[in-house]
């Protein structure tokens, strides 16, 4: 069905420029969890961390940009060798754009 | 793209329907926004009597017996966010395309069901999940949400994915209740959590299935409120904890831990707190039906509690209030798998004989639903404990919209 | 007239509200009654516009400088709306709008707006994020924006702190007369409320209670789609909207593609403090659908990226739809009914619900207290669409 079912193939990724390991072909925010980063981003408005939720793509907490495209949900984006993540959500606070 | 029937959602019932068109020659599009398919049959490992019920290896099956069919085109990662009439049927928009649009005679939406979410103070703080994502990290990726968590909300979602979880070497504090609500509807208040607990009929589950005969009677549910010991009684391993609620998430970056209270005898009011450590905690409010393609599709639905919430309104052959649409599976009431399966192929008869031009007649539908019902049956573990009248009163509104103008 | 008038206002929306906050902050006794959620009709599907860029010089404008000045002292003095005051712009699609675009300026600096006109190279400064070929624009300074429903609500808040009550979820059926005079209403419980006045301040739904009465007002729903950004970069902290619908005060045909103007489609972008953005905008009449349209929605999305081209790689969250009450003459109707004493209308504000709202409720204040409103009220009279011969007397 997939790799992660046969013979796991480890690969490098990137997030934020660092390297982490992965599982070929599983979920972004799986990889980054199993190395112990949880969080995925930040409110915009409070700056709290925010992470994974709902891990099946209905609730948008664990967006990131993803091959240069922003809002992609890291809990359904599979890994692959040289994949490049970033955290996207900074917070400046409510305020005037 | 143009086909004869897209099928939306590649969990049990979207697979079973895929797999019956196939087989009936038919050109299907099977549509999902993951990117394998299987649904939250991927995550399930159960104990019921003396059988595992091993989901991935039931969805592994299902996959088999679509990918023997050329006709079925796969389209995985792709969500469908647009649903609506065209000339020769349907057209449905994807994101992020390649197809943009897949054009369809017939459409069978198999979206399934979603998690309701329990807010607690700090919640948006990483390690709070919804107890479906620590079966998703537990089962189908062999990642640890943590090294010791709790269940806040009890229902049977609760109690078997607290086994899975165990089974996998993570300690848990047991499952506590969710404040309860009048404003959240499906949670409800500690009351109703606790008739929840009643639909787990669970073969091997022995305490659990007198337990919950017995809890249909309220002061037995007062009584074990009153006398249960703080840190819960154990049931197959996992601590019920039933008289301790969940009140707050502790943390700064991550959860550190869980603020909990004991609730007084005779009324849900919260007395004394304390903190446990546990560094994830799954939020489990139940599951309910995602209607939002019906909605976008203009198709009548309505509200049935016994079936988890917002259901299209269909006939016995699964159609919908629009014609040439067919909806099965969780996204027409919140039942376990081996239900979801035997609508999907009943879904499939009745989208072949709406593009042979065959009869439609709901009475002919009864062989079908005859097959639901044994699935039903068989199934170990009930949503809610008047699923029997949820369908019932489904039934009765497609009768009574015959009638209607 | 009693000392202390007693005032039903049907209808919760920011209209509604807004006549609830002035009357009762002036001693005057409320109930209003909402028929489903305070601000759940029209003033949660709209965006948050306090403009005056876009109105005719004269009566048009004055009323909207009011309006903006009242409004900039309610976000003082009402809880916090997000409330911000970064000026607007209108940019030029092409060429032909410019002497337009200059005209309008000046037409408004000789009544002494605040308004600029931007050449190719200003309005490149001032927005750096838009498509190179824009030839330019014009700035002005007092326009505003608000979140709406937010607002809605900081008006019910404080009215209610002066005394008003409030009645969400409780619509009128009806309104009662005795003897040619208002008597009071007939909520769709059965109940009735009797009291001597009447403020109709339903928007589009407005013709449904004024009709059995016999009395006509030319109110329909239009359309009008909102596309909402995912938080993320933003193009600029001001709203900024296309010239070219202005094109039709000129007596000129706006030069746009025909699918454009079917749906009425014009850009509006609207910065948020919430880190996303709004972009509008669409008219059209189609009954009362609310549905949004998919296509129409691709449209405003295109409109919009020809104008910021960097906005193509934006995320899109959600689409809405919201139904304006328009008039024919495009102002609202804010006036006595003078064929059935105690009845008053504010109602008919398409487009301009946020921004008219705060002067709305305050001449709706002078009319019930008989004080004078120092606005010509005829230009707002109920009646004023089907006077052939000018018989309106009554101010």
């Amino acid at each position: 069905m997939n790799n992660t079912t046969d013979r796991p193939m480890v690969i490098q990724f990137y997030c934020d420029g660092e390297p982490f390991p992965g599982i070929n072909g599983e979920p972004v925010a799986m990889s980054l969890w199993r190395s112990g980063v949880t969080t995925l981003g930040w409110n915009e408005v409070t700056g709290d961390p925010r992470g994974l939720y709902c891990a099946i793509g209905h609730c948008f907490e664990c967006r990131m940009m993803i091959d240069g495209v922003r809002d992609q949900r890291a809990c359904l984006y599979p890994v692959r060798e040289g994949l490049e993540v970033f955290r996207q959500t900074v917070p400046t606070g409510l305020g005037e754009p | 793209m143009a086909v004869e029937v897209a099928v939306v959602g590649a969990g049990p019932a979207g697979l079973a329907a895929a797999g019956e068109l196939g087989a009936a020659g038919f050109r299907v599009a099977l549509i999902d926004e993951y990117p394998i398919p299987g649904g939250r049959l991927l995550g399930q490992r159960y104990h019921w009597k003396n059988l595992v019920w091993d989901g991935k290896q039931q969805a592994e099956t299902l996959v088999d017996n679509v990918r023997q069919w050329h006709e079925v085109r796969w389209l995985l990662q792709r969500s469908v966010y647009d649903l609506e009439r065209a000339p020769s049927g349907w057209a449905l928009s994807l994101n992020p395309g390649d197809p943009s649009v897949v054009y369809a005679q017939a459409v069978v939406v198999a979206t399934g069901a979603t998690e309701v979410p329990i807010p607690l103070v700090n919640w948006t703080l990483p390690g709070v999940l919804a107890v479906g994502a620590a079966q998703v990290m537990t089962a189908v990726y062999g990642v640890a949400p943590g090294r010791r968590g709790v269940v806040v909300g009890a229902n049977p979602l609760s109690f078997a994915i607290a086994e899975e979880l165990l089974e996998a070497g993570v300690k848990l504090a047991g499952i506590v209740m969710a404040p309860g609500s009048e404003n959240v509807d499906v949670v409800g208040s500690l009351d109703d959590q606790w008739q929840r607990i009643v639909g787990l009929r669970g073969g091997g589950a022995w305490p659990l299935r007198t337990l919950g005969r017995y809890m249909t009677h309220a002061w037995v549910r007062q009584f074990l409120m009153s006398h249960a010991p703080k840190s819960g009684v154990p049931i197959r391993g996992v601590r019920l904890r039933p008289n301790v609620v969940a009140t707050a998430v502790e943390g700064t970056e991550r959860v550190t831990g869980i603020r909990l209270a004991r609730i007084a005898d005779h009324d849900e009011s919260i007395r004394e707190g304390w903190s446990e450590p546990v560094d994830f905690v799954c939020v489990s409010g139940g599951l309910r039906p995602v209607p939002d393609l019906f909605r976008i599709a203009r198709v009548k639905t309505a509200w049935v509690p016994e079936l988890s919430g917002e259901v299209p309104v269909i006939s016995p052959w699964g159609e919908t209030s629009q014609t040439g649409l067919f909806a099965v599976g969780n996204a027409i009431g919140v039942e376990s798998a081996l239900v979801a399966i035997a609508q999907g192929h009943l879904g499939a008869h009745g989208v072949t004989r709406y593009l042979r031009g065959q009869s439609l007649d709901y009475r002919l539908a009864e062989p079908d639903q005859h097959r639901i019902q044994l699935a039903r049956e068989q199934s170990p573990i009930a949503f809610h404990p008047k699923i029997g009248q949820g369908v019932e009163h489904l039934r009765a509104l497609f009768l009574e919209s015959l009638g209607a103008p | 007239m009693s000392s202390s008038p007693t005032v039903i206002i049907v209808g919760g929306g920011v209209i509604g509200a807004s006549c609830a906050y002035y009357l009762s902050t002036c001693g005057i006794a409320v109930d209003l009654f909402e028929a489903g959620d305070i601000g759940g009709g029209t003033s949660s599907r709209c965006d948050g516009n306090i403009l005056a860029i876009d109105k005719d010089p004269g009566f048009d404008s004055q009323l909207a400088l009011q309006s903006q000045n009242l409004l900039a002292d309610l976000a003082q003095a009402l809880g916090p709306m997000e409330y911000r005051q970064p000026g607007s712009y209108l940019v030029c699609d092409n060429r032909d709008e410019i002497p337009m675009a200059q005209q309008w300026v000046a037409m408004q600096r000789s009544q002494g707006l605040d308004f600029s006109y931007l050449d190719y190279r200003a309005v490149h400064h001032a927005l750096p994020d838009l498509a190179e070929d824009i030839p330019g624009g014009l700035y002005c300074a007092s326009d505003a924006t608000v979140n709406p429903l937010l607002y809605t609500h900081r008006l019910i808040e404080a009215a209610r702190d002066q005394g008003a009550r409030i009645h969400a979820h409780q619509g009128v059926q009806q309104i009662l007369t005795t003897g040619g005079r208002v008597a009071g209403v007939r909520l769709e419980s059965g109940e009735t409320v009797l009291r001597d006045m009447v403020v109709v301040s339903t928007g589009i739904w407005a013709p449904r209670l004024l009709d059995p009465l016999g009395l006509s007002i030319p109110i329909r729903p239009r359309k009008g789609h909102l596309l909402v950004s995912a938080r993320g970069p933003q193009f600029g902290g001001a709203k900024v909207m296309e010239f070219g619908y202005l094109m039709s005060k000129f007596g000129q045909e706006r030069i746009a593609p025909s699918n454009l103007v079917e749906h009425g489609i014009a850009l509006v972008y609207e910065p948020t403090m919430s880190h996303n953005f709004l972009l509008g905008s669409s008219r059209e009449f189609v009954g009362e659908d609310t549905r949004p349209n998919p296509h129409v929605a691709r449209l405003i999305a295109q409109r919009a990226i020809r104008f910021y081209p960097g906005m193509a790689h934006a995320t899109l969250m959600r689409t809405y739809a919201g139904l304006r009450p328009f008039t024919p003459d495009h102002f609202p109707i804010v006036s006595r009914v003078h064929p059935m004493p105690g009845l008053f209308i504010a109602a008919g504000h398409e487009g301009d619900g946020i921004g008219l709202s705060a002067i709305t409720g305050k001449l709706m204040s002078d009319l019930v207290l008989d004080r004078d409103p120092k606005v010509d009220m005829r230009l707002l009279q109920w009646d004023r669409f089907h006077k052939e011969d000018d018989d309106h007397a009554h101010p």
